[in-house]
């Protein structure tokens, strides 16, 4: 291993929102006893790995809601880090905050703590959406936690926002990103609304209760998006995400680029190049496990040279770099145009990533590199499906 | 004489009315079989027939029975199957018998198919000995069956015997009805030899197997026999009575039922019907009763997987080897690839196939919608017999279509006959009579095109008759159809597969259908897809798939990675089911849904 990225999951929400399907809970109780579990597992992995292991180059802390933590646990948590593994100079420590959890104490405590990237869960400026999706903040908490966390002398803050909200109006949502502009954030995350089966928001829908935005509207919301924060400045460098120059997550991009990840707590994956695993989702069995001197691994898979194929498709065509043919020639063993042509899709030649291809192709070819058009992206997983059925 | 002791016979009952339980009684009391050996229903060998209570091939056993006057009388039971797409099978056997039990269910009463196979038993003179089964059942109505019978075949009450199979009562009073009742066969044992054929099978090392009924004359080991219809001569092998298995034989006489094994590669050789005699010394006539059986309904058969159609190929033969009325041959299809034209006797027989292919050879297959054959008069003055949809001449190059006709007879307790008069209306049947069988049921008799039963029509009686119609059908002929050729175009481009034969004033309403049904099963696409039926270049019903607008996992983080790798590799898997059309994938549950519309 070269260099690392480090993923700390910390699964405590104040309450959970309609469409989240993610692991956590809504009591506090088992905070303290949880952060000495994590502090125990990443003792013990820094111990096991200590001569293999050089830089980190990001952290991150997401969940749940990470800002539900007191400075104190940030401490903790990243000493035992800083114990262990050694920090690139330009190390990324990014923590995931929830508007209506930010004070102007607590953002100044993290940035004590040494978290230098604050990604903050906006979602939306419209009070009616936020109460819809089930968030506890509303539109003006939004906007306080943003000109706080500058004032708190955070130079990196990403916005997210999500559209395809039940009763969101395409003028609405463009209202939504006008604002988000309107505190020059470094970073936006552009979510389209999923509904995860099992969730309430899920149940709400089913019962006719919530009206899922069509096809059509949810279509010209990711456009609007793309086109809107295109024009101010921003490469969308994935398809969700949005940054200025020289601000992408670095940590985020450790996932897509196939880098190692270690992950850290409940449900946390972990990742080497060729095996991922992950802990139990299960809070308190995560404890108890930890605490008994067991790992809390859950499951562990070695991925096939077929199924690394697959994941180069899937997180390829996600970001704007492409899929590299020369590295998918060198797995695959066919050319990647060819084996594209085979598949019964076509490619435009030298548009640049996600822009409109006037003869409708969902994908071109840029110098050595595959990426989607305008088009693909809108029918990414249409197009991740074909490329890997076309797969002998 | 050695023949005044044989007894030939056979059981004449509606499926489910217990004649194979009936029969299994019997060998148990004349210790055929011991009550140890006892396996449910012993006849039906083949697990579908037991599982469909149903019985597709006959077989024949020899049981001894010493009878109350002290002699041991030897009973020959042949079996017969019983669905209307074997009538011509059972004719044989009947044939080969000199009386009959005729098992009604006290429950029940008389179904079409007793009937019909009733009246084939009284024009072969077969004695006839009712027996009213499961009299135990709480729901039986005795009297009102036996009036039935009565009015049937004009016995006396007490020639009516009770029984329950299932509890044994009445078993002893059948076994000595069919000794007093039933007459011994005439023998004529100076005469040149001629044996019937009543069925025949397979047998991987002995090759074909035949059961006869030897009516002149003998048959012996190490003779030269001559087959009247194909021609060909054997020395025959063996010869034996069959019990639980084959027993040999010096010789069958005359009025004897066995088995003959005569060195023949292919049951083709031994068609039932046919007629044995001997090379040296032939006997100038076969007998009366022979038929070609010729295959009536017509599907493609494709395997689902094109890797497995050498596969189908060597299952279909091997069928083929122990059914001579299943035809096959290569067809093409541009949807399904390579596969098999296939005939079949009738839907029965077609289901049976399709199942046998499935079970027995674990063959996952995709089928096209059947049709009927038909008589093709083009303008130039030819006859072309078309039993495929692609090779209908077009419209503008045919004179005329004929289509094959069924003459049905439906049993019915006289409440329905409204709802199948609707029925059959709506399936092009022309009213013939209608004859009272007493005074709650009728037998409606109805000519019918064969293409409008093929599909469905069993079905649809049932459920318009709460379950209680029964139906059965012989082929009378060919007459004027006027059909045409309905194609499915998918994006402009036409599907073969899905293209059917249908009578002109039924197309639209089946072209709409079909399009609604696809338009439901193919799922949408990066692009529109238009699905439309067609007469020739008229498109007669569209219906559109529109396409994906958007279509974007958001989120592909840590864990989300495995997650939607795994979702494509289980949509991959899914993807081995469809068939690419052009640029458009059709599901396989497309093409089977077709046939349920």
């Amino acid at each position: 291993m070269g260099e690392l990225a480090l993923y700390i999951h910390i699964p405590f929400c104040r309450k959970k929102c309609i469409y989240c399907d993610f692991y956590s809970l809504t009591s506090l109780h088992w905070r303290q006893r949880y952060i000495k579990a994590l502090v125990q597992e990443i003792d013990r992995q820094g111990r096991s790995l200590c001569e293999k292991v050089a830089t980190i180059r990001s952290v991150y802390f997401g969940g749940g809601t990470p800002s539900l933590l007191t400075r104190e646990h940030f401490f903790a948590v990243l000493q035992t880090i800083r114990n262990h593994f050694v920090l690139a100079p330009d190390v990324e420590i990014t923590c995931e905050a929830n508007p209506g959890t930010l004070s102007a104490a607590k953002l100044a405590g993290l940035r004590s703590a040494g978290v230098n990237r604050l990604t903050v869960g906006v979602q939306s400026f419209c009070d009616v959406e936020l109460a819809t999706l089930g968030r506890i903040h509303n539109a003006d908490a939004a906007r306080q936690s943003l000109r706080q966390a500058r004032e708190a002398g955070f130079s990196n803050i990403a916005i997210d926002l999500i559209f395809a909200i039940p009763g969101q109006s395409l003028l609405q949502w463009k209202r939504n990103i006008a604002e988000a502009l309107a505190f020059n954030p470094e970073h936006l995350s552009v979510y389209g609304l999923t509904v995860e089966a099992g969730t309430p928001l899920d149940a709400e829908i089913k019962a006719g209760r919530m009206h899922p935005c069509s096809e059509e509207v949810q279509r010209k919301m990711m456009l609007a998006a793309m086109h809107r924060l295109r024009a101010a400045g921003y490469e969308q460098y994935e398809l969700s995400n949005y940054a200025l120059p020289g601000m992408t997550s670095r940590h985020n991009q450790a996932y897509w680029q196939g880098l190692s990840y270690l992950g850290f707590g409940a449900s946390a994956h972990s990742f080497d190049g060729r095996q991922r695993w992950w802990n139990c989702r299960d809070l308190q069995l995560y404890c108890r496990q930890i605490e008994s001197g067991q790992n809390a691994m859950a499951e562990r898979e070695t991925l096939t040279s077929r199924q690394l194929l697959y994941e180069m498709i899937l997180l390829g065509l996600r970001q704007n770099s492409g899929i590299d043919s020369r590295k998918w020639h060198s797995a695959a063993n066919v050319d990647l145009f060819e084996f594209v042509q085979h598949c019964g899709l076509s490619t435009e030649e030298g548009l640049a990533a996600f822009a409109p291809s006037a003869g409708h192709h969902l994908l071109s070819r840029l110098g050595e590199a595959l990426v989607l058009s305008e088009q693909g992206v809108l029918l990414y997983d249409s197009v991740c499906e074909k490329l890997v059925g076309g797969l002998a | 004489m050695y023949h005044e002791n044989i007894r030939n016979f056979c059981i004449i009952a509606h499926i489910d009315h217990g004649k194979s339980t009936l029969a299994d009684r019997l060998l148990e009391a004349t210790g055929t079989l011991a009550k140890s050996e006892m396996k449910e229903q012993v006849l039906d060998s083949m697990d579908l027939e037991r599982e469909r209570g149903i019985t597709i091939k006959m077989h024949a056993i020899c049981m001894s029975y010493k009878g109350r006057n002290g002699q041991t009388y030897s009973f020959n039971l042949i079996d017969t199957p019983g669905h209307v797409d074997f009538t011509y099978e059972v004719s044989r056997s009947l044939a080969a018998c000199e009386g009959a039990l005729l098992i009604v269910d006290a429950a029940q009463g008389i179904e079409a198919q007793t009937v019909s196979n009733l009246y084939l038993a009284i024009e072969n003179d077969l004695e006839i000995v009712p027996v009213i089964n499961k009299i135990d059942l709480p729901s039986a109505q005795i009297d009102l069956a036996k009036q039935q019978i009565k009015d049937l075949i004009g016995c006396k009450d007490n020639e009516i015997l009770l029984a329950s199979a299932k509890t044994g009562q009445g078993i002893d009073e059948i076994l000595h009805a069919i000794v007093e009742r039933i007459p011994p066969p005439k023998v004529f044992p100076d005469l040149p030899t001629r044996a019937l054929i009543f069925d025949s099978m397979f047998n991987s090392y002995r090759g074909a197997v035949a059961y006869v009924r030897v009516v002149e004359g003998e048959l012996r080991a190490g003779q030269m026999i001559k087959f009247f219809f194909s021609g060909k001569v054997f020395e025959l092998q063996e010869v034996g009575i069959l019990r639980m298995k084959q027993i040999p034989r010096d010789v069958l006489r005359a009025g004897e039922v066995g088995y003959v094994i005569p060195g023949a590669k292919e049951v083709k050789d031994t068609k039932v019907g046919d007629t044995i005699t001997l090379a040296d010394r032939p006997a100038s006539a076969p007998l009366p009763g022979y038929r070609e059986v010729k295959p009536m309904v017509f599907s493609g058969l494709f395997p689902a997987d094109a890797e497995n159609y050498e596969d189908l190929r060597t299952a279909l033969d091997k069928l083929k080897l122990n059914d001579s009325s299943l035809f096959f041959e290569p067809e093409t299809s541009l949807a399904l690839g390579f596969g098999f034209r296939c005939g079949f006797l009738g839907l029965l027989h077609m289901e049976i196939i399709q199942e046998r292919l499935e079970r027995e050879y674990q063959l996952d297959l995709v089928t096209t919608v059947p049709n009927v054959e038909f008589h093709v008069y083009t303008n130039q003055g030819k006859k072309l017999i078309v039993d495929n949809p692609a090779n209908l001449p077009s419209a503008g190059d045919i004179d005329r279509v004929e289509e094959p006709y069924i003459r049905s007879n439906i049993l019915t307790p006289i409440e329905y006959i409204g709802n199948i008069m609707g029925l059959a209306q709506d399936r092009r049947g022309l009213y013939i009579n209608t004859e009272y069988i007493d005074k709650t049921r009728v037998n409606l008799h109805y000519e019918f095109p064969l293409a409008e039963v093929i599909f469905d029509f069993y079905d649809r009686l049932k459920s318009v008759t709460k379950g209680y119609a029964s139906f059965d059908y012989e082929v009378i002929g060919f007459r004027p159809g006027n059909v045409v050729k309905l194609d499915i175009l998918l994006n402009g481009e036409s599907v073969d597969a899905l293209s059917v034969i249908v009578h002109a004033d039924k197309a639209y309403e089946w072209g709409r259908r079909v399009c609604e049904k696809l338009s439901d099963l193919i799922p949408r696409q990066m692009f529109q897809v238009a699905i439309q039926a067609s007469i020739g270049s008229r498109v007669i019903a569209r219906e559109t798939v529109k396409p994906l607008r958007k279509n974007v996992t958001a989120k592909c983080y840590g864990g989300d990675i495995s997650r939607k790798r795994k979702l494509l590799e289980k949509q991959k898997e899914g993807k081995k089911r469809m068939k690419q059309l052009g640029k458009v994938e059709v599901p396989q549950e497309a093409f089977l849904a077709v046939l349920k519309v």
